[in-house]
């Protein structure tokens, strides 16, 4: 519904489902959608834009990188843009994370150094961005593989004070945190318990799948796929970040190997009832 | 290490050649000391690599599943694979990744199989049709009368439907297409060339195409192009030909709106 608020659980709302969710108008609190997947895509849009009539909607661009060191892509920005002003979402997010580089967008959420320099960048382009959306930006932690030597930081602190100074605020993907405490050795719950309570507009939960840890025998590696249900260590980390930071607006992912619906709407109950527990006992 | 100089060196590790170990990479030299992550941790960045390469490759078969059919898919991801590695996407929109794919298939497999950038080509513009969302169209009557009369509507620029291409092509790929979408699966005889225009139409989901007579593919093409409708009309030799075909289209649902962004000169209302 164009203005209405997210609250609850929701999903993401993604190409193969469209029609569907159009036709049948699911029981689902609210949708995220991505607006690379509309932007070359005047039907999809006009479904999309359809069905925004009846849910709330959250905007989640993969595609404007706040880390580039040589600037965002200003002429993405500005297509972004043109479909938040159409969409009036309750929420606008994106990825602490970069994928543009000299023009080049390696399609994928590359790491950063947490240092004095790269939080400039950031809040440098979080604000340019704040700026063509005409609205406030919700950032989330990413997925990490590998850490930085360099880094002067942790990374909650880094996003606390980039919410500080840039006034943005902070979308907190569970299931990433517990992906990049497996992956560097830190403890998830710590993590968590630093993280600005005020700052966190919505939580994300997604699948994952462990490997072999390509660097370190007898050692795996979680990776960040969205392709399967979310993993109890996510639902038990969750329950942890219910009670730091009370309810938040919640999103099951799911970008690969996208099952039914039903499936993705089994999972969002899950989180509604993590939610129900939470909001019941505070 | 400056921010610019760590992205320097991390997208040459996830744009390189796979067949390339990352210890092996500049980039990996570079970055030496400076990650951490188990005992090797520049050798994870090959999620990121694999992640990459996984959804461009991805994109190019769900853009291309005829070519796919055409070629073989073994060729097909053959070509996809050298493809990504030539030509890294310049857009953070990856469903328009892929536009100069045909291009590539021309430079490669042009000489053995020379009909398939012609498909490849079809290919790429039936699935931008098929995404097109179609506008109430417009009659003769309508549209004189927005014009005010006919002379001025000689002279007005019109709006095609967003989901209509001409496209020159050298070999009868029309015949090849019919037979992917009904599924006939027998070999593909020998081919002869036979150059001329198709017409492609889309709208929400649905496509068709057709081979159309020259005059008929000059003046939508023009019409697609700018021109006014009597510049286009002039573009056909037989005057009385020219009317017959812009009728036509007028009746086949070609026109949306006289064109309100590119007004004729002295002609503010069209
Ligand atoms: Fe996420």
């Amino acid at each position: 519904m164009i203005g209405r608020r997210v609250v609850g659980a929701g999903i993401g709302l993604r190409l193969p489902h469209l029609l569907e969710v159009a036709a049948t108008r699911p029981p689902v609190a609210w949708f995220e959608i991505h607006p690379e997947n509309f932007l070359a895509n005047p039907h999809g849009r006009e479904v999309l834009e359809d069905i925004a009539r009846d849910y709330p909607v959250s905007v989640h661009t993969v595609g404007v990188s706040v880390g580039s060191a040589h600037g965002v892509d200003r002429a993405h920005l500005a297509r972004v843009a043109e479909m938040v002003a159409a969409l009036d979402p309750d929420l606008v997010s994106g990825h602490l994370a970069w994928s543009t580089h000299e023009g080049d967008y390696l399609n994928d959420l590359l790491p950063l150094p947490y240092t004095e320099e790269t939080l400039n960048v950031v809040a440098r382009h979080l604000d340019e961005v704040q700026s063509a959306l005409g609205r406030t930006f919700v950032l989330e932690n990413p997925s990490s593989y590998v850490g930085f030597a360099g880094s002067t930081m942790r990374e909650p602190e880094f996003l606390n004070r980039l919410a500080a100074s840039s006034g943005c605020r902070l979308l907190l993907d569970v299931s990433n945190v517990v992906i990049s405490a497996h992956n560097l050795g830190y403890d998830p719950v710590a993590y968590v318990r630093e993280i600005d309570p005020g700052a966190v507009a919505e939580l994300h939960l997604g699948g994952f799948a462990e490997e072999e840890d390509p660097a370190t025998a007898e050692q795996t590696i979680l990776v960040d796929t969205h392709g399967a249900v979310v993993d109890a260590k996510s639902w038990a980390l969750y329950e942890t970040v219910l009670e730091h930071l009370g309810p938040r607006p919640t999103l099951i992912e799911w970008d690969n190997d996208i099952p039914a619906l039903h499936t993705l709407m089994a999972e969002a109950e899950t989180a509604r009832g993590h939610l129900e527990r939470c909001h019941a006992t505070r | 290490m400056r921010l610019a100089e760590v992205q320097d060196a991390l997208r040459e590790i996830v744009t390189a050649d796979p067949a390339r170990p990352i210890v092996s990479l500049r980039g990996a030299t570079a970055l030496a000391g400076q990650l951490v992550g188990g005992v090797r941790p520049s050798v994870r960045l090959a999620v990121h690599r694999r992640h990459y390469r996984a959804s461009l490759l991805e994109a190019l078969r769900t853009k291309f599943p005829a070519t796919a059919w055409l070629v073989g898919e073994p060729t097909l991801v053959a070509m996809a694979e050298e493809f990504v590695q030539q030509h890294p996407p310049r857009r953070p929109c990856i469903a328009e990744y892929g536009d100069s794919f045909p291009q590539h298939l021309a430079a490669r497999l042009g000489e053995t199989l020379p009909y398939v950038p012609d498909f490849a080509l079809v290919e790429w513009q039936l699935g931008q049709v098929s995404v097109a969302v179609d506008a109430p169209p417009l009659t003769l009557d309508t549209l004189s009368a927005l014009a005010g009369d006919d002379e001025v509507l000689a002279r007005c620029r019109v709006t095609v439907q967003h989901g209509w291409r001409v496209l020159p092509v050298r070999w009868p790929v029309e015949r090849l297409f019919e037979r992917f979408f009904t599924g006939d699966d027998t070999t593909p005889t020998e081919m002869a060339p036979a150059s001329g225009h198709l017409l492609l139409r889309g709208a929400r989901g649905e496509v068709t195409l057709e081979r159309v007579a020259p005059d008929r593919a000059r003046l939508l093409g023009a019409l697609l192009e700018g021109l006014t409708l009597a510049e286009a009309l002039a573009s056909v030799p037989d005057e009385t030909r020219a009317s017959l075909l812009l009728a036509e289209l007028i009746a086949g649902g070609a026109i949306t709106a006289l064109d309100a962004r590119r007004p004729a000169q002295d002609l503010p209302s069209c």
